[in-house]
């Protein structure tokens, strides 16, 4: 009985190990370039945003690597007069680890008084390559490219981790010092 | 063998309770998941009818009158406060902002006044105090279990925020998120942003919620046509159509008295007890003349007197009464003002400056109490409905929300030369006509003026 006991805290340790690694698969890092994670602290409330190494432009949202939604608000700031191309790239991996452009859409957009911007798309399934091009004539800016990766998780994945109920309480991981063998 | 058929019963019994019991682990619970199975729900039934519902994922969802699920919500969300008028409390110290709200999952009621609880129930609430006033109600669906749900009360652009606990689940509310939530579903409603949780956020006071239509993702939409059918109709068929709508103003029908004026106006009239008054322009409005009735009535119960005339008065169109919302409530000495609006598919018809001159007319519809009586009121009788059988019938909208904003407040900023915020960034049915067809485009709202960009 005290092997069963065991054998069964051994097993939800390792599940909760591994689901563990299921639930925060969006915080990995965000794969891109000409791109940095900014934290913005106001109000006791620290948010993140992906700019552009030369901070040009800021993305507000998505900022995560990976997500459940397949229609995004890509939303942004950035110049007064910026011309923006976001670009949207299902992608996957060759063999020589290279990404290799599946299918694509693209969409325009000029910045205006505001200086903010915003975009619906629609994401593939699977990873997703968002390609910003900003140019402004104005600014002397040409061909600023700012790119990264945001995967699309599947409905599978997303009921799964609806459904996972795992809240092992403290007491319930800690062995009995009651039993006795039989 | 009485123990053995004994005993296999009640294995019967619990094997039944245990399928049953899987089968609401599973499934939730065993109600039909199909909103048109349950009983259709009339507009009588439900207090004051939200402009809009909005069901908020991470983007947002409409649900207007014209959905088979607009009654229904609210009757869920009704008859439970209505359950506990008793013995509701309302936190006043909620410790949580209008951004941080639009950021959880929930079903947004918006109303187009500032109104009570009490007002938009129809009945009274114990202990209420009248001057707290809402025109957002939000549940937070994300807190729906068996034993609680929480209703935040919200007013003055998010700054007032109040909080009820229900101590029930409301299922169709977390049944319609779950709906909403399912890409298939979503896919065929048109996705807005809550401005609030926008990039521009900054430029909008508290929040509207914003279509997500572009060049790439045009939102579709149906073309309407305006005209007042009855002036294409005979003279002696024009009174007979206009008598249905204004008979049951007078005692004695019979016996009223029509006169025909030269400008192609009707007055309909008794003893000059009642008039009622036929514009050609496709208006029709009456005077009573009534004695008080006393005592003198709440808040809620003018409210309750106006709600019950509009949905008896024959003379009001029906397709009038399905869509109109209240817009504006006000005292003027004696009388009490109530003005409502008109919406098509969730898109509230605009009137512009020509129209509203042409008809007299600043909204739809408006009616006055005084001596606790209506006494008087005007209502547009054009007929509005869906253009069919033209090509145009379903146009697009391709300017989004970040073009017109811009546009606007570009165009303020040049003349005010200083930051500012929008009060309101919508799409209407523009009516610049009352023969013709209306299509919908933005309207602007800032600092009670409107922008048509």
């Amino acid at each position: 009985m005290k092997k069963c006991k065991k054998l069964t805290l051994l097993l939800t340790f390792i599940l909760v190990g591994l689901y563990s690694s299921m639930i925060y698969a969006n915080d990995q890092v965000i794969e891109g370039e000409n791109i940095k994670v900014v934290a913005v602290v106001k109000d006791d409330k620290k948010t993140e945003y992906l700019e552009s190494e030369d901070g040009y432009i800021r993305i507000t949202q998505p900022t995560k690597a990976a997500v459940f939604e397949s229609k995004i608000n890509v939303m942004g700031e950035t110049k007064e007069g910026t011309k923006l191309v976001i670009k949207l790239n299902s992608v996957d991996k060759d063999k020589e680890d290279k990404y290799i452009v599946l299918d694509t859409k693209s969409y325009e957009y000029t910045v205006g008084s505001t200086g903010t911007f915003n975009q619906l798309i629609e994401l593939f399934e699977g990873k997703n390559q968002i390609v910003v091009k900003y140019t402004n004539e104005k600014d002397k800016t040409i061909d600023g490219k700012m790119v990264y990766v945001v995967k699309k998780e599947s409905k599978e994945t997303k009921e799964s981790i609806e459904k996972l109920i795992v809240y092992p309480k403290a007491d319930d991981l800690k062995p009995s010092s009651n039993n006795t063998a039989k | 063998m009485k123990t053995t058929i004994l005993k296999l019963l009640g294995v019967v019994a619990l094997t039944i309770l245990c399928i049953a019991q899987i089968s609401m682990l599973w499934l939730g619970d065993m109600s039909s998941r199909n909103f048109l199975e349950r009983k259709d729900i009339n507009y009588d039934e439900v207090g004051v009818k939200p402009k809009i519902i909005w069901v908020n994922t991470k983007l947002a969802y409409k649900i207007s009158e014209g959905n088979r699920e607009y009654y229904a919500l609210i009757h869920e969300l009704q008859s439970a406060i209505g359950t506990e008028t008793k013995t509701v409390k309302i936190e006043t110290n909620v410790d949580i902002d209008y951004e941080s709200l639009l950021r959880m999952p929930g079903i947004m009621y918006e109303y187009g006044i500032e109104l009570t609880l009490e007002q938009i129930l129809g009945s009274k609430i114990e202990k209420y105090d009248t001057r707290m006033v809402l025109d957002h109600l939000f549940v937070d669906v994300s807190s729906s279990n068996e034993n609680k749900t929480y209703l935040y009360l919200i007013s003055k652009k998010g700054a007032d925020i109040h909080k009820i606990t229900l101590p029930s689940k409301l299922e169709d509310h977390v049944r319609m998120m779950s709906r909403m939530n399912d890409e298939n579903i979503a896919s065929h409603f048109t996705a807005y942003q809550p401005s609030i949780t926008s990039e521009k956020k900054q430029y909008i006071k508290g929040n509207v919620f914003l279509p997500l239509n572009s060049k790439e993702t045009p939102m579709e939409y149906q073309v309407l046509k305006v005209k007042n059918e009855i002036e294409t109709l005979s003279e002696e068929k024009k009174i007979s159509v206009l008598e249905e709508y204004v008979n049951s103003f007078f005692g004695n029908p019979l016996l009223k008295e029509i006169d025909r004026r030269t400008d192609g106006s009707i007055i309909f009239s008794e003893n000059m007890r009642a008039i009622v008054k036929y514009n050609p322009v496709g208006t029709l409005e009456f005077n009573i003349t009534s004695a008080s009735e006393a005592p003198k009535l709440s808040k809620r119960e003018r409210l309750v007197k106006v709600k019950t005339f509009i949905n008896e008065c024959t003379g009001i169109p029906d397709v009038l009464k399905k869509g109109i919302y209240l817009v504006e409530a006000y005292q003027e000495g004696e009388e009490y003002v109530y003005k409502f609006d008109y919406e098509y598919n969730g898109f509230k018809l605009q009137l512009k400056d020509q129209v509203k001159q042409t008809l007299s007319l600043d909204h739809v519809l408006e009616l006055t109490i005084k001596n606790n009586q209506i006494t008087k009121g005007k209502w547009i009788l054009l007929n509005i409905e869906p253009q069919v059988g033209r090509e145009d019938d379903i146009k697009t909208l391709v300017r989004g929300y970040g073009e017109i904003v811009d546009k606007v407040y570009g165009t303020i900023k040049e003349e005010e030369n200083r930051y500012t915020m929008l009060d309101n960034v919508e799409c209407n049915y523009i009516m610049d006509t009352i023969d013709g067809t209306l299509s919908l485009d933005w309207v602007v709202l800032y600092n009670n003026r409107v922008y048509y960009p």
